[in-house]
């Protein structure tokens, strides 16, 4: 009996190392292949995709001429407001208008901080293709047909008159373009419009009672405002001229009114009787305000992108993402509109975009890459034949990041504007 | 991981890779996203809507899970190469010894 026990204890032996035994192998197994998992998802996607981000971030001449050659085949042929069927005439308009705008400051931006002189000068031809077609009564139309009046004739009106009001939208950001060719090239036939602009500007920010000047009749947009403070602070460095007093004030309404206290994120909306704010802030308004303002207020530029940075940005694997509202702001979650464009998960496509630029522009090269990482993710560039272009981009989105991609880095802006000031003089 | 299924898995993987740069391509020389942009509130043309999700997930599989995966499959090959087979005789052996010479 015994030694019948025995042999079944033996038995029993033999029968867990059959049954049991090999199973933690297997689960050692399968937990190595899942470690190996887990540290190719955390480790390589994020690095493979900030890959090129240095070279733009230190503004590699290859890299970004790759881009440049891209946007410039696009803005090279004539884009129609149909290209751009968003459903509304007006943000068909605006599309075109924003497609070269944004080519005219990547090409601009990339003139200025070359020096090469060819580079430079044919990416000041390639921003000046632009600025016809953004100064054409195609590109000019959606604001044209909100006024009822057209922002360049309203920019001859008697100062004062009924007629010289509003249009920040469109004066500001055809201002801003034109500034930065007037630094890279001082003397242009765009200079009458470019004068023209800015003292329209800066009569109606310094005669506005709120500060503001309205994008369409009773709107306002702190950021489309911000477009006209950067507008007049670079026709003032361009022209060696003083600032003017409507700089000052549109400045003082930006930072008292726009910003917000607790959260220092820019609103994106706000009265146009009173200025109260429409909104809390939010992702996509304040880093493109925070870029645009690099050309007026670096400090205040500075601000909003550290309150984008605090407030609203995330990474996730090595992602870098920028919510377009607010976490505190519980009703504003899931609310999409043009501003914003495509929303997952809160964090904005364009609040991401932009907030490449504002971080070039304050000199944050972790977020910088962070962000590109998840742009060159979601875009798909494409290289051939010298060029890049985003799959997923299209003109507008090619045009946005390529001036995003070499915005100003502001110890880099100034010395710049020096220089060319002084080679001018020279 | 078996080294059949790790096989497998490193061969879907190259494929997704693969398909990830034809698909790049194709949307790049058609540009696709200016005809899904063109057609705003419309129904887009059925072939480019097609081609962009395609391209979203598969670019999704190829840079964020392909990675992984490939290591995955690695590591279950090393395993199999340093521990043999699951199941082996070589590894019924040092399970036993192990059974054995625990307390």
């Amino acid at each position: 009996m015994e030694a019948h026990l025995a042999g079944f204890g033996r038995r029993m032996v033999m029968s867990d190392v059959v049954t049991k035994t090999p199973r933690p192998r297997r689960s050692t197994r399968s937990l190595f292949a899942l470690l190996a998992f887990v540290l190719g998802l955390a480790t390589v996607p994020h690095r493979v995709c900030e890959r090129d981000a240095g070279a733009y971030f230190d503004g590699d001449a290859k890299s970004v001429d790759a881009l440049a050659a891209s946007v410039a085949g696009w803005t090279g042929k004539e884009l129609e407001p149909d290209s751009f069927a968003t459903g509304s005439r007006r943000f068909d308009g605006e599309w075109l208008f924003g497609t070269y705008m944004m080519a005219a400051m990547g090409f601009g931006q990339v003139a200025l901080a070359s020096d090469d002189p060819v580079r430079r000068a044919e990416n000041v031809a390639r921003m000046e293709r632009c600025l016809d077609a953004m100064l054409a009564p195609a590109a000019r139309a959606f604001d044209g047909d909100a006024w009822t009046f057209d922002a360049l004739a309203s920019t001859r009106a008697p100062a004062g008159s009924a007629q010289d009001r509003g249009h920040a939208a469109y004066l500001g950001y055809a201002g801003l373009a034109l500034g930065l060719h007037r630094v890279v090239a001082p003397v242009s036939r765009f200079d009458a419009a470019h004068d023209a602009i800015a003292a329209a500007l800066g009569r109606r920010f310094a005669a506005s009672p709120t500060g503001f000047v309205e994008t369409y009749p009773g709107e306002v947009y702190p950021v489309d405002n911000a477009a006209g403070l950067g507008a007049l602070a670079l026709h003032a460095k361009a022209v060696h001229g003083a600032a003017s007093p409507g700089l000052t004030r549109g400045l003082e309404a930006m930072r008292t009114r726009a910003v917000q206290p607790a959260s220092g994120l820019l609103a994106q909306a706000v009265s146009a009787v009173d200025a109260s704010p429409r909104d809390p802030g939010r992702g996509s308004g304040t880093a493109l305000g925070a870029y645009f303002l690099a050309f007026a207020d670096p400090a205040l530029s500075a601000s909003l992108y550290h309150a984008v940075h605090r407030e609203l940005f995330r990474t996730i694997l090595g992602f870098g993402a920028v919510l377009e509202h607010p976490t505190s702001c519980v009703e504003c979650m899931g609310r999409v509109d043009i501003d914003s464009g495509p929303v997952f998960l809160g964090f904005g496509v364009s609040a991401t975009g932009f907030a490449i630029g504002a971080s070039r522009a304050n000199d944050d090269r972790d977020a910088f890459s962070a962000l590109y990482a998840t742009a060159h993710l979601f875009g798909a560039p494409f290289d051939e034949g010298g060029t890049r272009t985003f799959a997923t981009g299209g003109p507008l989105g090619d045009a946005i990041l390529f001036a995003m991609l070499t915005a100003p880095r502001l110890s880099v802006l100034a010395g710049s504007l020096r220089s060319m000031a002084v080679a001018r003089a020279s | 991981m078996s080294r059949r299924r790790a096989l497998v898995v490193a061969a879907l993987t190259l494929a997704t890779l693969v398909l990830h740069v034809i698909l790049v391509r194709a949307m790049a020389h058609g540009h696709v996203a200016h005809v899904l942009l063109g057609s705003g509130n419309a129904v887009p043309p059925i072939g480019a809507a097609l081609l962009a999700v395609l391209l979203v997930l598969v670019r999704f599989a190829a840079i964020v899970i392909a990675p992984g995966a490939l290591l995955a499959a690695a590591a279950s090959l090393l395993a199999h190469a340093v521990m043999g087979p699951p199941g082996s005789y070589a590894e019924r052996s040092r399970a036993t010894e192990s059974t054995k010479t625990s307390p």
